[in-house]
């Protein structure tokens, strides 16, 4: 097996999932705002190399799988006054993201 | 905890979007960046780890001011070169141009 290559996706287009509420020491690309909220996985971006161990001089590998999460703004700040149909889309690698049970109430 | 560079949501003021003029000094830092690159002796990752982990003071200095600092870390944790010689070259290449009539 080769050792770089990309375990198996485990979102699609469509899936809710929850970016972790961690703030785990080290170079970390998720902003602050977004850690603990949930959104739909837009698309799937591809495997990249993981900027995490790249910022540390280490090869990133094995590769992570990235997804553009569309997010609502009135999740996000609880003050929001736009539209309510606004979104923010953010590119989050599957390490981050957890899936969330749609039938949870 | 939030970090200092996270600032995204936070309060802030206007953001000036006019042109503005680019020191040769800037140019220069962005070719030695390149260059890094080009060698392998660097990633974009790297360099954005230290600008992030900057000290606030340093962290709100212009743009490439802050690549600057950046880079002298990066160069030293590598053991490529050290701040103190940076140092020391700069302080020459002044005291060269200083003598000059």
């Amino acid at each position: 097996m080769n050792p770089a290559a990309a375990s198996q996706r485990r979102f699609a287009p469509g899936d809710r999932v929850t970016v972790a509420h961690t703030h785990p020491p080290g170079h970390r690309r998720i902003p602050y705002y977004i850690r603990g909220k949930s959104g739909l996985v837009e698309r799937y971006c591809g495997a990249f190399p993981n900027p995490e161990e790249l910022a540390y001089g280490f090869d990133g590998l094995p590769v992570r799988h990235l997804y553009r999460v569309r997010f609502q703004q009135t999740d996000i700040w609880p003050a929001y006054n736009g539209p309510t149909h606004d979104t923010l889309d953010l590119e989050v690698y599957e390490h981050w993201l957890s899936p969330v049970e749609e039938d949870v109430s | 905890m939030r970090r200092y560079h996270d600032m995204g949501g936070q309060p802030a003021g206007p953001i000036d979007t006019d042109d503005h003029y680019t020191e040769p000094w800037a140019k220069t830092l962005t070719a030695i960046v390149g260059a890094l690159r080009e060698q392998g002796l660097s990633r974009v990752d790297e360099l954005r780890r230290h600008i992030e982990d900057l000290p606030p003071q340093d962290y709100d200095r212009p743009y490439f001011e802050r690549w600057a600092e950046a880079i002298c870390d990066l160069l030293e944790e590598k053991g490529l070169t050290s701040r103190a010689e940076i140092e020391a070259r700069m302080a020459t290449i002044k005291a060269e141009l200083e003598a000059r009539p």
